[in-house]
């Protein structure tokens, strides 16, 4: 039910983005790129979370808008200090996605093994 | 998530796995909705704005400048033509003017005088005797030239004193740098320019006056006159000629205001 949902929102959200009458003006683009990384990492993190049976939604949807205005306030604290800040922001939460993208993989990995296991 | 986990692993002994807030599963679907399509708005618009603003990389000040340079461009284009314009119809005028004044007395009366006040007006082109006035920035200007370097260029009120001078010792007809000087001239500075009749100059400044010839001279260069005055400041040269030529005052006339 949720990744009907899921999907249909991801689209919904493609095709309102592909006829978005306005732009990102240039100065705003590192913004909303962190805050996308952000919230991706969040994304990845709940998948893997759901995965180890650990998911919790308050948790998740906290995360996500929370790590997304922080990592937009470090970036714009970064330009008043002429710092590129954000790349803090990209490291962090590009190794998070890494991370929880290697975990998912191996709980997967496992899980099918089981089965299998469980079927002979 | 790091803190997801550490959180979550505690609400799993504690047995409070399914704490969810307010409406329960279905407001749960809903926010997740939400967060997938903020999601894919996001990266769609990031996106396509990313290439939108590769295709216009040129700086906006640089476009900016382009489109100010063509602008100035065809202007003057434009003022090119009117003044061509200008010129044709007034030769026009010229033919039928002489047409008329053959024609009868009081016609070739009314003819002289036209003739006479647009001498005066400045809308004639003139010659005879006068000076050539040339007025630079300080070539060897002073100690302080590092500190106040505008104190040895050439301003707008130096150009208006030695005119004065010139209308004073009766000068008829002048002009600075071709731009004839009439009534209604002005002599303005404009930031590193000087305006004369709306148009821009830039030193070195060459002041043709058409008058009796040793009057303006002496009239410039006399003793703690105009030209000693300036001199500790800026080059002033006057040359006398037997013969000058002021062009004519080629602006517009119309009158937009007056009754």
């Amino acid at each position: 039910m949720t990744a009907v949902f899921s999907i249909l929102g991801l689209a919904v959200g493609i095709v309102l983005g592909l006829f978005f009458p306005m732009y990102i003006p240039p100065e705003y683009t590192t913004y909303v790129a962190v805050a996308l990384l952000a919230a991706l990492d969040s994304l990845l993190g709940a998948l893997h979370a759901q995965a180890k049976q650990t998911f919790q939604f308050n948790i998740f949807v906290t995360g996500f808008f929370f790590n997304m205005l922080m990592a937009v306030v470090l970036t714009y604290f970064g330009n008043l200090l002429s710092l590129d800040l954000y790349l803090a922001a990209v490291v962090v939460f590009g190794t998070r996605i890494f991370q929880n993208i290697a975990g998912l993989r191996r709980i997967l990995l496992n899980w099918n093994s089981k089965t299998k296991k469980d079927d002979v | 998530m790091q803190e997801e986990k550490e959180v979550s692993a505690q609400a799993k002994t504690t047995g409070k796995k399914d704490k969810h807030w307010g409406g329960g599963k279905a407001s749960g679907i809903a926010v997740v909705t939400v967060i997938f399509l903020l999601i894919g708005f996001g990266i769609t618009l990031q996106i396509r704005s990313v290439s939108q603003n590769e295709a216009q990389a040129q700086s906006p000040e640089i476009l900016r400048a382009e489109t100010l340079q063509k602008d100035v461009n065809a202007l003057q284009e434009q003022n090119k033509d009117l003044e061509t314009q200008l010129a044709r119809a007034r030769a026009d005028l010229d033919e039928i003017r002489h047409a008329a004044g053959n024609t009868d007395k009081t016609a070739e009366i009314l003819r002289q005088q036209l003739e006479q006040t647009e001498r005066f007006a400045g809308l004639t082109e003139l010659s005879g005797p006068g000076v050539v006035v040339t007025v630079h920035d300080k070539q060897n200007p002073g100690a302080d030239a590092g500190v106040s370097p505008e104190k040895y260029m050439v301003h707008e009120e130096d150009l208006m004193k030695i005119i004065n001078e010139l209308r004073d010792a009766g000068a008829e007809a002048i002009s600075i740098n071709g731009e004839r000087v009439v009534a209604m001239s002005e002599i303005r500075c404009a930031g590193s320019t000087v305006s004369i009749n709306n148009n821009r100059y830039n030193a070195p400044f060459v002041i043709t006056a058409v008058g009796k010839a040793e009057d303006l001279n002496y009239a410039l260069t006399m003793r703690k006159g105009v030209v000693d005055l300036l001199t500790p400041y800026i080059d002033v040269k006057v040359q006398v000629q037997t013969k000058v030529t002021v062009p004519a005052y080629v602006g517009s006339t119309d009158f937009r205001v007056a009754d």
